[in-house]
């Protein structure tokens, strides 16, 4: 009997202590699809979190999250323990989210574009990741002596085919002869797949090894091999040195920040928000030393062009890998054609996996 | 001296059997207490945690409910044909089988057709679907002879590659950006809680529960299953069709898996999609063996096993490494399986003979 007593005791003071009281300050939950170890997409999340954190917003995260129903089990949790913003840091989670979010109207929800399961209080976010590709393919073009350049894809989704072709055109802008191979890991996190994907490669005559991967394994395999390496994601010459030439970085802090206030301030806005080189959500990592001045000059040119909206690479006459015209002269791409790419751009060696 | 492993020559008691289990549980959080202490987070309020995330607010409780459903249901499934000294190892895909055939069918379906028939047609595509996917493997075993642990084992992989095949190409949906998700499948076919709370899941695993009761206290089937597999001969010489128990038995249990596939399907996702289950067909063995194919233990260990899962991710909320959670889960599980083993067995010194 007394240990009934003293258990529901227990329980009533659990009750009371819970955070289900309202006229609290805002609180971010985060959920990412990956460990906090992967030094690319989950890590630089993570980086904007411990953002939040420094500019006094109580966060809390859960990794390594399927992007499967237990997303939603997840958000119901964070919700339960007073976290009203939730960044669901994959595509994958989007149907889960959209169930959770109407059924919590109060609270807001920030996922990955392009929406396709929408609701009054989600927005999506994203960044034109392809600018940095073409930046980073202008240093790869530059700097390959064999001509051959390869590429670690993971899935092949219109951004990351994007990706290729924007990076693609980068190196063609600065040597014509190069040629790009693409190997598919269908896999965003698999770091031994990824490693031999790019050991393959650079035993096939690539000395340049670009990738659109989770982790800096493809670049580990470049580099041991001898290689040139450049990095997605995050900036990963501190873990390959000089021999990582540069990559692209995405840069959630301030953008988060801005999702933050908009929750407080009333300014929500649902939908898709693409960042790009203008807001820093797309950065370029740390050029190396064995880049050439000249080369590090070009790129930065570029890149203020592209963000200052004066230099579209996306122009036409642009052709596929089988010779077919698929941006006019004089016509280019907008955002809903990038969001549908399914073609790879001519000077690319490999295909889009196909149905 | 050498150490051997017998089996005891009585089954224990239930009281006895219970007693061993919470010693091993008791020795599980021991070991967990003494691994977070030394890891500097303090033992109480990280049970605390995982409590509150598995059983510790009503919403926490229908998560945990739903996510013992497709365990129980597997779960129940291969503890049936053990009875015919048959081991399915084969739920998960026996599972995504019948998710499968439940999608196709949802797929398919005109859009005005009602709501309770939808929901049994989906449902029971399940059901056949994953009998199907049992009987590639038990049509061999009833008529060759072949092994069904090996049987089932690998036809999990090759149904894993169906559906991505089929969620990556044919039954891509084009408004998903190439992600991999089938379309959703009519409204119709999406199975609602029952009173409003509780996934609409929950019943069928209370029927399956009792069904195997039923079938365990007084069928001729059930008492053939037991026969046959206990003793063959014996079985045949009483004129038991050993191929009739071997096929309707690993097809009963494949079926029970794709029930639970398809209730997934049509209660919690709505569509087929790659990570559908995090692993339930191979927890269903675990959670089989763990109750030690018991009806009611089955019920009340895949709902704590469940609520483990869930308040793995609750620890995460709470700052606890997800690695750590891992770690504890797998504690917990080793001790008590080593001590349900123990009840069943029993360890002995034997002395080396003179030689």
């Amino acid at each position: 009997m007394r240990v009934e007593i003293s258990v529901a005791a227990l329980l009533s003071l659990v009750a009371f202590l819970s955070p289900a009281h309202a006229e609290e300050p805002l609180k971010a939950g985060f959920i990412y699809v990956g460990p906090r170890a992967d030094a690319g997409w989950t890590a630089r999340h993570d980086e904007a979190r411990r953002c939040l954190e420094a500019a006094g917003i109580k966060t809390t995260f859960v990794e390594s999250v399927p992007e499967g129903p237990d997303a939603a089990r997840i958000e119901q949790d964070l919700l339960g323990q007073g976290y009203k913003a939730i960044f669901a840091t994959a595509f994958g989670y989007q149907p889960f989210t959209q169930k959770v979010a109407k059924q919590n109207p109060d609270a807001h929800f920030f996922g990955i574009a392009p929406t396709i399961a929408p609701a009054a209080n989600i927005q999506n976010v994203y960044g034109k990741l392809w600018d940095g590709r073409y930046l980073n393919g202008i240093v790869a073009g530059r700097m390959t002596k064999t001509n051959k350049i390869g590429f670690v894809a993971a899935q092949p989704i219109p951004p990351v085919v994007a990706g290729i072709n924007a990076f693609t055109l980068g190196v063609h802008s600065v040597n014509p002869k190069a040629t790009v191979s693409v190997v598919w890991t269908l896999s965003w996190f698999d770091p031994p797949a990824e490693k031999q994907a790019a050991v393959a490669l650079v035993e096939a005559g690539n000395d340049v090894i670009a990738q659109h991967q989770d982790t800096a394994s493809a670049l580990q395999g470049a580099i041991e091999k001898g290689a040139f390496a450049i990095g997605s994601e995050s900036d990963m010459s501190g873990i390959g040195g000089d021999k990582v030439l540069t990559g692209t970085v995405w840069n959630w802090c301030e953008l988060d920040k801005r999702l933050i206030k908009s929750v407080q301030d009333k300014t929500f806005k649902a939908g898709d928000y693409y960042g790009g080189l203008n807001d820093g959500v797309v950065g370029l990592a740390k050029i190396s030393p064995m880049v050439p001045a000249d080369v590090a000059k070009l790129v930065e040119e570029k890149r203020a062009a592209i963000a200052a909206g004066t230099f579209d690479y996306w122009k036409g006459p642009l052709k596929d890998n089988k010779g077919n015209v698929v941006v006019p002269d004089g016509k280019t791409l907008d955002l809903s054609d990038i969001q549908k790419m399914r073609w790879l751009s001519e000077g690319v060696s490999g295909a889009v996996p196909q149905k | 001296m050498r150490v051997r492993l017998e089996p005891r020559l009585t089954d224990p008691s239930l009281p006895a059997y219970a007693l061993r289990v919470a010693l091993g549980i008791g020795l599980a959080l021991a070991l967990s207490a003494g691994l977070l202490a030394l890891s500097d987070h303090p033992p109480a309020s990280v049970l605390d945690s995982l409590l509150r995330g598995a059983f510790g607010s009503w919403t926490a409780v229908q998560s945990t409910l739903t996510k013992a459903v497709p365990i129980g249901l597997c779960a129940v499934g291969i503890a049936l044909a053990s009875r015919a000294n048959l081991t399915n190892i084969g739920a998960e895909g026996q599972f995504f089988f019948g998710a499968f055939a439940a999608t196709g069918v949802g797929l398919s379906l005109p859009e005005e057709t009602s709501h309770p028939v939808a929901v049994a047609l989906v449902l029971g595509a399940g059901v056949f679907g994953g009998a199907a996917w049992a009987a590639l493997a038990a049509i061999p075993r009833a008529l060759l002879g072949m092994s069904e642990i090996l049987t089932t084992l690998m036809l999990n992989y090759i149904c894993l590659l169906w559906i991505n095949f089929l969620v990556r190409g044919p039954w891509a949906d084009p408004l998903t950006f190439s992600f991999p998700y089938s379309p959703p499948i009519l409204d119709a076919g999406q199975l609602g809680p029952v009173s409003g709370a509780i996934q609409g899941g929950f019943p069928f695993l209370l029927i399956a529960i009792a069904l195997l009761a039923v079938i365990d206290a007084g069928t001729r089937w059930g008492y053939e299953l037991r026969v046959a597999g206990d003793a063959p001969e014996a079985a045949r010489y009483g004129g038991i069709n050993a191929a009739w128990i071997v096929i309707s038995g690993l097809c009963a249990s494949g079926a029970l898996a794709g029930l639970a596939g398809a209730i997934e399907i049509s209660a919690t996702t709505g569509r087929l999609q790659t990570g559908l289950s995090p692993g339930y067909g191979f927890m269903g063995v675990l959670v089989a063996w763990l109750a030690g194919g018991r009806p009611l233990p089955i019920l009340l260990v895949s709902i704590l096993y469940a609520g483990l899962l869930n308040g793995g991710f609750s620890l995460q909320i709470a700052h606890i490494p997800g690695a750590i959670s891992t770690i504890l889960q797998a504690t917990i599980l080793v001790c008590i399986l080593g001590a349900g083993s123990l009840a069943r067995y029993r360890i002995r010194l034997v002395r080396n003979a003179a030689a």
